[in-house]
């Protein structure tokens, strides 16, 4: 059985136009390369230690 | 496929041929992506909306620069009616991949006409308001405000859910199944659309079972409806029933008739008022339109008269730096009194490598040949004169043990001659005697870096190791 209330809370918001800079700014944009990246470059970093 | 450690393209080996980085797991991860995006790609062509924008964001964990998927996972918002998402993600593709990127053409086709973002944007608005209007138990004013933002954006998923949820609120079940169906027609398989419209099937199955009818006409018992399945919707259909005879056929035909006339009184004149009322809606809206296109217009004028204003007022600025007529020195000024101060007194050499400094190298670099030719001469002969006073003030000030002067004056007899590695070395040891170690072990650093084999360098290794 659908309960109003608690179908109201999942709904949210939409963000206008002029919000899109801050949209793009909070954009998480780390991905897998970048984390292998990073790992490659700390254990590079530890051979030379 | 370029390399992720030199942007060299790769071949068919293991390993980047232009600086050997190891790309098994780069390449894996590439494919992983592209994967994902082929499946993306194929929910979206059958309308599985969600279940591509699923599999787009997870192709862009992967690869964040795989621009397909970021343009494609845009067009699914769009398509959404989630016009900010969609804008987000072209802007991000565009940054990634500037130039041959289909997303230019996207965000030109929105920005290309402000009213039409203008309205999109008063969209976003109302939904936003008709939210509220819910939170604040007002379901009949959200339902006509979502009306009006469905009526402009005919896409709004979360539009259509918001009103089907205030349908099941009321008990209107069948205005919330077509409006859920709409919905379907978009993105076939969201989650919350479906779950709904399960939810509402099973709603009307029990309401006909219990002959349950909202506007009070006759009441339908289990065994008067058919119920079955067909595709995503449950068909409910009563079972046939035979038309009643008996009465006369004149009486027929004289009900058949007043009614007739009835209608043409009560539904024709209506629908002319009806078409009238709809034209002059349609040339308001038109007005509206053009009038909003005005105001933008009138909007970016103003914007650029501000921008001209203030480039106006930075040109007159820069003329007056460049002719000196604010009071400032020019770089004109200081060459003349740099050589007036060695005319004067060629012992002042500090004081003319002051004034030959404090000229701005851009300056130097679009002054006159002449300007130049003399800038160099003046250069030449108060370096000389002024890389002896640098080190005599030096040394004097190592044995008074001012440590802070000495720093102060090899700086600037390394800046005037970088290629001697005594006066980094001589830098160096005022620094480690000053107590600020890191500078020192940065300079015996420099030493090591930039006159490599020297003595020099062979004593800035042995001090950093003994360190």
């Amino acid at each position: 059985m659908i309960n109003f209330e608690e179908e109201l809370k999942k709904f949210h918001e939409s963000m206008e136009i002029e919000e899109v800079e801050s949209a793009v700014r909070e954009h998480e944009l780390t991905d897998m390369t970048d984390i292998m990246i990073e790992m490659l470059r700390r254990e590079k970093e530890n051979k030379e230690l | 496929m370029k390399c992720y450690a030199c942007g060299n393209r790769l071949g068919r080996e293991d390993f980047c041929a232009a600086c050997g980085a190891d790309v098994r797991v780069y390449r894996r991860i590439i494919s992983t992506s592209n994967r994902y995006y082929n499946d993306g790609l194929q929910k979206a062509n059958v309308r599985d909306i969600s279940g591509a924008i699923i599999s787009l964001n997870r192709s862009l964990k992967y690869n964040k620069r795989n621009i397909d998927a970021r343009n494609l996972l845009g067009l699914c918002y769009f398509e959404r009616g989630e016009v900010v998402p969609a804008l987000s993600e072209w802007i991000i593709s565009k940054n990634y991949e500037s130039k041959k990127n289909i997303a230019d053409e996207y965000i030109n086709f929105l920005q290309s006409n402000p009213a039409r973002l203008d309205t999109l944007n008063q969209t976003i608005k109302k939904y936003n308001q008709a939210l509220n209007f819910c939170y604040q138990n007002s379901q009949d004013l959200a339902i006509v405000q979502l009306k009006k933002v469905l009526s402009i954006n005919e896409n709004l998923i979360i539009g259509y859910q918001l009103l089907a949820l205030l349908y099941i609120e009321i008990k209107d079940y069948e205005k919330a199944r077509r409006t859920l169906l709409r919905a379907i027609r978009i993105d076939r398989n969201d989650i919350t659309t479906q779950r709904y419209l399960k939810e509402i099937n099973n709603l009307i199955t029990q309401q006909a079972e219990n002959g349950e009818t909202k506007d009070g006409a006759p009441q339908l018992l289990a065994q008067d409806i058919i119920t079955y399945q067909n595709g995503n919707d449950t068909i409910i259909q009563p079972v046939g029933t035979k038309e009643k005879r008996g009465f006369s056929s004149i009486i027929n035909i004289a009900i058949g008739l007043v009614i007739g006339i009835a209608i043409s009184w009560y539904l024709i004149l209506p629908q002319k008022i009806t078409m009238a009322t709809k034209e002059n809606d349609e040339k308001f809206v038109a007005v509206s339109e053009e009038l909003a296109g005005e105001k933008a217009s009138h909007q970016e004028s103003i914007k650029q008269a501000e921008t001209l204003e203030s480039q106006n007022a930075e040109l007159t600025r820069q003329i007056e730096e460049l002719t000196g007529t604010n009071g400032a020195a020019t770089d004109n000024d200081r060459l003349l009194r740099a050589v007036t101060t060695y005319l004067e007194d060629p012992a002042q050499s500090d004081s003319v490598m002051e004034e030959l400094d404090s000229i701005a190298p851009d300056y130097l670099s679009d002054a006159s040949e002449s300007f130049r030719t003399l800038y160099a001469k003046m250069k030449e002969t108060a370096a000389g004169d002024a890389l002896k006073d640098y080190l005599d003030s030096a040394k004097e000030a190592l044995k008074t043990k001012d440590y802070k002067n000495a720093i102060e004056y090899y700086t600037k007899a390394c800046a005037l001659a970088p290629d001697n590695s005594d006066y980094l070395m001589d830098l160096a040891y005022a620094y480690r005697e000053s107590g600020d170690t890191d500078k020192a072990v940065e300079t015996y650093r420099k030493v090591i870096d930039e006159f490599a084999g020297t003595q020099n360098a062979m004593d800035a290794s042995e001090y950093l190791s003994n360190r």
